[in-house]
């Protein structure tokens, strides 16, 4: 039987995503959510908020199966953060690539690390860490690896 | 005493026969077409002690029956080129599959080596292969490999070197049983009869693909004396049955051999296909493809964009520089200022953008993910009328349609594959991307963005589109029921995507060193003479040819200068930015060209947007144009994509050109 | 369980036998080369709505349901769920 503590994390982190993804799709359509969430680090983005969607999915149908005790619990959570963990990069890496940008070539524009910080790249980091302590094994049966 | 030999790489495909293939041969390889087909030849050389090796990597086959292209080109080539040696190169992961097609090509008589490949894989699996049996059963010596670690490889070409020296050619016979040899007798003492046609294929092996109903084996025989004779003794009733027979006896023959030379060859399930229930699973399964290219695509332009603004600066600096006067005479300093820095700079620009999409492509095809979108996409594919196989050309067209077209190759239907050739350009290539960024950032400003996503939906619905409109009416029938192997998921190597994004992106630069600079030099003559005139004004040839084409295009609200820019467009459609740069008198500068633009009162907000349209969906590019001539080998469906292009692009654009500003009107 | 049934409508973990491949030419000759022909043995690895994802001889092959129905199937038995986690559940 599933551990509780990985259903709970999928519980956990399912819930995270999701919110965070229906936010920022609402953000775009009401200007009024937008302010308020803007403090909280989140973005209006509705291509994004579509992947957190994705993703929290993929967490809450790892909470499911694992609840139920069924077979394919421990792949739903370990591809769920892998894609929070792919996502994180992709994230991170535009991020980075738009502030070299603004430093390197143009004049003016100002930069801050703290731009660094979307729901996409924090939200990840927990879930890497997971899939590095729970999931090393599963991703290591792959062959070729 | 120098000596050649020949050698050649058989295999079923993902076997890792190219990586082999690539650490045998570096940079002395060389990648062309097999005569007559559209199938691509790869050769190369490369040096064993006293020896000069060419090696020929075949297409990658299951068998070496006529299902596919690929398979009568690596057949025909063992038996008419008779390769000195045959390399079968096996997965080791994947033993049992891989052993159907050894004997197919044991029944070839030629001389065989069999290099087991990814056996680090295979060991770490628990799989161990008794090389000592497979000699001693097969007849055929096995050499260990790990194609992409290079190991293996010098044990491989001594052995493969001491085959082709010392062997003979020995049919290894697999017995089908008395009735069925018997049959076979009579056919082989039928084409002893042509000793010409026994001379060129060897007659058991002919004589057995005969019986399996294999058309090309029939095809050689027309012409032949012993042809009549020949087609009366396999006209029996019970043809079929002998067909399915004979594959029962193959696989018998595996089944036998198989613990004997192999154990622990079961495999059980493992992490790849718990991984698959999530990414195949009916509801998340798109959603997550859909993320995944949302990903993709964010990733490319985000990092391209420091790289273009890098590249737009050197270039603003190097045609400051001529544009100073430093450069006699004059028109050599024009040439290269206005003619191939403004032409060929604005292709450069967005290089950073197509290597970077195709490599990401790269990651996804070798990581296996790619393989299951294709699966997740069937049903949607289906409802148009493709196959799931055509996913894959039509997501690499919207970073370049050549190598796209080129991709199309693995769908074995000829309507599938010509229906998937023919929509593909409406995929926008990086290509219109520099239109559509210059036209949007000016006239819709805020909204670029959003415009330039839409005109991207707006290809792919013209492209699925087109596909229901072709299977309605010119190519009618169902798209050839899904079939593909699903590799194993695997962390992909950074070395193997570098270089299968190479592969592709390189087919670009070509375009972009040949085609953009020639057409580049081209318009920037048209736009320089007859000598004397204004650059690029209504007087210059352009000039004139615009004239010449303005009534065409009147309807749209295209003035002169747009029907020449999208006549250069014709070449490639990157010139079209550079064209009305020149036409426009700008130059290279983007910052004149809008103020110029903005300055036309004949241009417009709607105007642009139906230019936009228009050269999304016009008509290949002349590469382009090359490659579908070339994979469809027909110049009946290369003038149809021409022709069908212009229509729909012209059509559409009425429409914007009507609508529009009712709409506007109304809002 | 016994008889004969096309495999689309088996589900994920089961493990048959193959009776009849309902297809010709080359298409036939494709699925044998792949190992897909009677009496060889085939596990469900993913199921949705008729299209699969299979296991024969060691490969992974995806289907999709018109190509699942010309393959008929017998024999077939039920993974155990230890066998199905693939991995010793925590």
């Amino acid at each position: 039987m599933a551990s509780f503590g990985k259903t709970l994390f999928a519980a956990v982190f399912g819930i995270l995503y999701l919110v965070a993804g229906i936010v920022m799709i609402l953000a775009t359509v009401i200007p009024y959510l937008a302010e308020l969430t803007g403090p909280y680090l989140i973005p209006s983005d509705p291509a994004a908020g579509f992947v957190h969607c994705v993703v929290g999915l993929v967490f809450l149908s790892a909470c499911q199966r694992l609840g139920e005790g069924t077979a394919n619990g421990h792949a739903f959570l370990y591809v769920g953060m892998a894609l929070a963990l792919i996502f994180g990069i992709i994230a991170l890496l535009s991020l980075l690539a738009q502030g070299t940008e603004i430093l390197l070539l143009s004049e003016g524009e100002s930069w801050d690390p703290v731009q660094l910080l979307v729901p996409m790249v924090y939200l990840a980091l927990v879930p890497a860490i997971g899939l590095y302590a729970w999931g090393r094994e599963f991703i290591g049966n792959l062959t070729g690896a | 005493m120098k000596k050649t030999i020949r050698i050649a790489l058989a295999g079923n495909p993902n076997v890792g026969k190219s990586t082999i293939f690539n650490a045998l041969t570096g940079s002395r390889q060389h990648v062309g077409n097999w005569p007559g087909v559209t199938v691509e030849k790869k050769s190369g050389w490369v040096k064993y002690q006293d020896y000069e090796i060419e090696v020929v990597d075949l297409p990658g086959t299951y068998s070496l029956t006529a299902y596919s292209v690929d398979e009568v080109v690596a057949r025909d080539y063992i038996i008419d080129e008779k390769p000195d040696v045959v390399i079968h190169v096996v997965d080791a992961t994947n033993f049992e599959r891989n052993l159907y097609l050894t004997t197919q090509l044991m029944e070839l008589g030629v001389p065989l080596v069999m290099a087991l490949n990814m056996s680090d894989m295979a060991e770490k699996a628990g799989t161990a292969i008794n090389r000592a049996s497979m000699k001693k059963f097969f007849e055929i010596p096995v050499v260990r490999t790990v194609g992409s670690r290079a190991e293996g490889l010098e044990e491989l070409l001594r052995t493969a070197v001491q085959e082709a020296e010392t062997s003979p050619h020995h049919e290894h016979a697999i017995g089908y049983g008395d009735a069925i040899e018997r049959t076979i007798s009579g056919l082989v003492t039928a084409l002893g009869n042509d000793p010409a046609l026994a001379a060129r294929y060897p007659p058991r092996w002919l004589a057995i693909r005969l019986l399996e109903g294999d058309d090309n084996a029939k095809g050689k025989l027309s012409g032949s004396p012993a042809q009549a004779h020949v087609l009366a003794l396999l006209n029996t009733p019970d043809l079929a049955e002998t067909e399915a027979a004979m594959a029962d006896r193959r696989y018998e023959v595996i089944a036998a051999l198989l613990p004997q030379v192999c154990t622990t060859c079961v495999k059980e399930m493992n992490s790849s296909d718990l991984i698959d229930r999530v990414i195949t699973n009916r509801y998340l399964g798109i959603p997550i493809f859909l993320a995944l290219m949302w990903g993709a695509f964010q990733l490319t332009f985000a990092v391209a964009a420091p790289f273009m603004a890098a590249i737009d600066a050197l270039f603003g600096y190097c045609a400051g520089l001529l544009a100073s006067g430093t450069v006699e005479p004059a028109w050599l300093g024009s040439l290269l200022g206005d003619g191939i820095i403004g032409g060929v700079g604005s292709v450069i620009i967005f290089l950073p953008n197509i290597f970077i999409l195709l490599f990401i492509l790269s990651l996804l095809e070798d990581s296996g993910y790619l393989a299951r979108a294709a699966f997740v996409m069937d049903r949607l594919m289906y409802a148009i009328g493709l196959p799931g196989k055509s996913f894959i050309p039509m997501l690499i067209g919207l970073g370049c349609n050549v190598p796209a077209i080129m991709a199309t190759r693995t769908i074995e239907d000829k309507n599938d594959r010509l229906i998937t050739i023919l929509i593909n350009p409406f995929m926008s290539c990086g290509a219109r991307l520099p239109v559509f960024v210059l036209l949007a950032g000016i006239f819709f400003t805020a909204d670029a963005g959003t415009m330039v996503f839409f005109l991207y939906l707006l290809g792919i619905a013209v492209a699925i589109g087109s596909a229901w409109l072709f299977r309605k009416t010119i190519l009618p029938g169902k798209p050839a029921p899904f079939l593909m192997e699903m590799p194993p998921y695997r962390l992909p190597t950074l070395a193997t995507s570098v270089r299968h994004m190479w592969d592709r992106g390189s087919m670009y630069i070509r375009k972009a060193g040949g085609i953009i600079l020639t057409g580049a030099v081209i318009v920037w003559f048209l736009a320089s003479f007859p000598y004397g005139v204004e650059y690029g004004s209504a007087e210059s040839y352009a000039g004139m040819l615009g004239h010449l084409l303005q009534p065409i295009f009147a309807p749209l609200g295209f003035d002169w200068k747009i029907a020449v820019a999208l006549l250069f467009g014709f070449i490639a459609k990157e010139i079209v930015v550079g064209s009305l740069g020149i036409l426009y008198g700008a130059g290279e500068d983007e910052g004149t060209l809008a103020a110029a633009l903005l300055a036309d009162p004949s241009f417009g907000p709607v105007t642009a947007f139906a230019l936009m349209v228009f050269v999304l969906l016009y008509m290949p590019c002349i590469a382009a144009l090359a490659v579908i001539k070339k994979e469809t080998g027909s110049w009946k469906w290369t003038l149809f994509s021409v022709g069908y292009g212009i229509t729909v692009a012209y059509i559409l654009a009425l429409i914007i050109v009507h609508i529009a500003p009712v709409i506007i009107g109304r809002i | 369980m016994t008889g004969t049934m096309p495999l689309s409508f088996l589900s994920p973990g089961t493990e048959a036998t193959v009776v009849d491949v309902r297809a010709d030419g080359g298409l036939l000759r494709r699925l044998v080369a792949m190992g897909i022909y009677s009496s060889s043995r085939v596990t469900v690895v993913c199921s949705d709505r008729g299209s699969l994802i299979i296991t024969v001889a060691g490969t992974r092959y995806a289907l999709s349901k018109g190509m699942a129905m010309k393959i008929l199937v017998g024999g077939y038995t039920h993974e155990t769920p230890e066998q199905l986690t693939g991995e010793r559940a925590s």
